[in-house]
């Protein structure tokens, strides 16, 4: 996607994200919706300016032969492996969803082991995986949990 | 002069010795986990110090306060999350310096660079605590406001290659400082009746995900940005050269200086230190433009402001009895258990302790230098780890640390909200920093706007701002800094075409 897209779309999104806020903040008193209506309305300012020069830029890019333009201001996006990614933040959520049930030590365990095997399944190094997360969990668990008297959430095991 | 001498060796007993060497230890370890803040560790370990006497307990305390917030730097360097709030500006240069092979160079820097800031305000703490003290307390809202205003001009500096995405990240971040009660009414603002976000978005949290999970989701996502292994060895040249100090020495002065004085107002804190001081090293740089391309003068000034922050906040809450910070806060409340009561008094009837702990404090620093020195490379061999074990780790490191602030799992649901929010806008162009920015000084802003339009009921504010001669030059330097860039640009320009036309 030509940065021209990606501007457009963050545009929309800021301008649907201070809008929805807009709304949430119907209720607010008018002494305490003053400085974050203020705010508001400079971010969606600041979004259609970001808009108009997006899609100005995308029209010269249209009109012109040479696409992308010499001039882009390309974003340094992390061109990734989307898989790899959403892999990965679909399991750090799971993970945070599972500690209230599975409690802290489990969850930390099985999420360390998880994601270590997803991100490189290779079954010579399943028993280094494995030392890895036990010790890093047992590490954690004691450092803050015993030590620092971090009071670990407790699930259906420990 | 004899009690000079007798102060010098009270500091240098064992106990006390051992105490600050303790601390330090135990400081740069809370201060290398994201999430447990120089405050945290302080807190932890202050019921110990009830049985020590009070000279070796607030070394212990002293030592857990400097090597905190030097040990941010470590995972600020390494993993690109800062420890600290303190050590978000340490991300900027530090991390590219870790992604270019340099991790130890980075360690190194920050730990001289901490060295010389802590120990330049352990040495204003004992020569002009006073003064200066007097001095912080003439900052009124006015003054707070301009000064969260000229915190924000740092956004024209950093964001200075899309300027409109910096500014928008900027506001983003204020709007998200306003989250939480307003300052006038208490009336909960977008808290969707969740308690904990009553008071506010928790900065931890925010931090910890604006900087790691975007980082970790680079990480797995892009083998161009992984972290280069640091090649060198543990054996390799650990001390910096007279030749680097000499060079630097501008860039340590300015920036202890920043922060001494950012460390002396109430309520300003560390992150605001390292980020005026980065921002003035960049500006008055040779090289601007090679700013956040991971170079050691933007660890330098980051770094010797935030410790110089140590020093500062302790002058108002020894001289004073105002605590500048939450670190502070607590060490007091270790005083006033000691039976020393802040104040003049501090300084005459109980010297016998306070002047030995001021000299603690120069030689804390100088054992958080050589702890700091000799664990570098030990550190930098983190950057060595396999992505796939280091990613899985910093996530479950970094979901701890959001969860200690408050034992509470609503703050790493907030984490990863700003974890989401911070890898979208990296995939837009957006950088970070300028959030971070807007979280931190959107709430001093805004408080201080609301006292100033309280004050000046029915007064013009321009002319009640112009007649206070502080905030006239927080406004001059408002100005400077936004011209600067523009400045800075048109010489540039005019340099180029010079070279064009020869």
């Amino acid at each position: 996607m030509g940065s021209s897209n990606i501007d457009i779309m963050s545009s929309l999104s800021l301008l649907a994200f201070a809008g929805l806020l807009y709304i949430l903040s119907g209720d607010f008193p008018h002494a305490a919706a003053g400085y974050p209506h203020a705010l508001l309305g400079l971010l969606a300012g600041l979004a259609i300016i970001q808009l108009a020069t997006a899609i100005v830029r995308r029209k010269r890019q249209a009109l012109s032969s040479k696409a992308p333009a010499s001039g882009d201001n390309r974003a340094a996006a992390p061109k990734g492996l989307p898989a790899r990614v959403l892999l990965t933040g679909v399991s750090i959520i799971g993970y945070v969803a599972l500690i209230p049930v599975l409690g802290y030590a489990v969850s930390t365990l099985v999420f360390l082991l998880g994601l270590m095997w997803l991100l490189n399944p290779k079954h010579s190094v399943l028993w280094v995986y494995a030392g890895v997360a036990v010790a890093s969990t047992v590490v954690l668990y004691i450092s803050f949990g015993r030590f620092l008297s971090v009071w670990l959430p407790k699930g259906i095991l420990f | 002069m004899a009690g000079a001498l007798t102060w010098i060796l009270a500091a240098m007993s064992w106990q006390n010795l051992l105490a600050g060497f303790l601390g330090v230890v135990l400081g740069v370890i809370f201060g290398a986990l994201p999430g447990f803040t120089a405050a945290m560790g302080v807190a932890v370990l202050m019921p110990f110090t009830f049985g020590l006497s009070p000279t070796t307990g607030l070394m212990l305390l002293a030592g857990i306060f400097c090597g905190a917030i030097y040990g941010g730097s470590i995972s600020a360097i390494l993993i690109g999350t800062p420890g600290t709030p303190s050590a978000a500006a340490t991300v900027i240069d530090g991390f590219e310096m870790a992604r270019k092979g340099q991790a130890a160079d980075a360690l190194r820097e920050a730990i001289v660079a901490s060295y010389i800031g802590g120990t330049f305000s352990a040495i204003c703490l004992a020569f002009i605590a006073p003064p200066l003290a007097r001095f912080a307390l003439k900052f009124g809202p006015p003054e707070y406001l301009l000064l969260a205003i000229f915190g924000l001009t740092i956004i024209a500096s950093i964001a200075a290659k899309s300027l409109l995405k910096g500014i928008i990240a900027g506001v983003l971040g204020l709007i998200l400082g306003a989250v939480g009660m307003d300052p006038l009414l208490a009336y909960p603002r977008w808290t969707f009746g969740i308690p904990s976000l009553v008071s506010g978005v928790g900065l931890v949290p925010a931090l910890i995900g604006l900087f790691s999970i975007p980082q970790v989701l680079s990480m797995v996502g892009d083998p161009e940005t992984r972290i280069k292994e640091y090649s060198g060895k543990v054996s390799g040249r650990r001390w910096p050269t007279f030749k680097e100090l000499k060079e630097f020495s501008p860039i340590y002065l300015r920036s202890s200086l920043i922060g001494l004085f950012i460390g002396a107002l109430p309520g300003a804190g560390g992150s605001i230190a390292a980020f005026l001081g980065y921002n003035e090293a960049k500006r008055f740089s040779k090289h601007p433009e090679k700013f956040g391309t991971g170079i050691r003068e933007g660890v330098a000034a980051a770094e010797a402001a935030n410790n110089a922050v140590t020093g500062g906040a302790l002058i108002t809450m020894l001289t004073l009895g105002v605590p500048g910070d939450s670190v502070t806060a607590i060490m007091m409340g270790a005083l006033l258990v000691h039976g020393l009561r802040p104040g003049n008094e501090l300084f005459t009837a109980s010297a016998h302790v306070i002047y030995p702990f001021l000299v603690g404090l120069i030689i804390v620093n100088l054992m958080m230098l050589l702890v700091g020195i000799y664990a570098a490379p030990y550190a930098a061999r983190v950057t060595k780890t396999p992505v796939s074990m280091l990613a899985p780790i910093i996530v479950a490191l970094c979901v701890m640390g959001a969860y200690a602030v408050n034992n509470d799992i609503m703050d790493v649901w907030v984490m990863l909200f700003f974890g989401v929010v911070g890898y979208l806008l990296k995939c837009g162009g957006y950088i970070t920093i300028p959030i971070v920015l807007g979280v931190i000084l959107g709430p001093i802003l805004e408080s201080n706007l609301t006292r100033l339009l309280t004050i000046t009921q029915g007064q013009n504010i321009l002319m009640y701002v112009l007649s206070r001669p502080i905030s006239v030059v927080l406004l001059l330097m408002i100005i400077a800094s936004l011209a600067w860039p523009v400045i800075q640009l048109r010489s540039v320009t005019a340099r180029r075409i010079a070279e064009v036309a020869d």
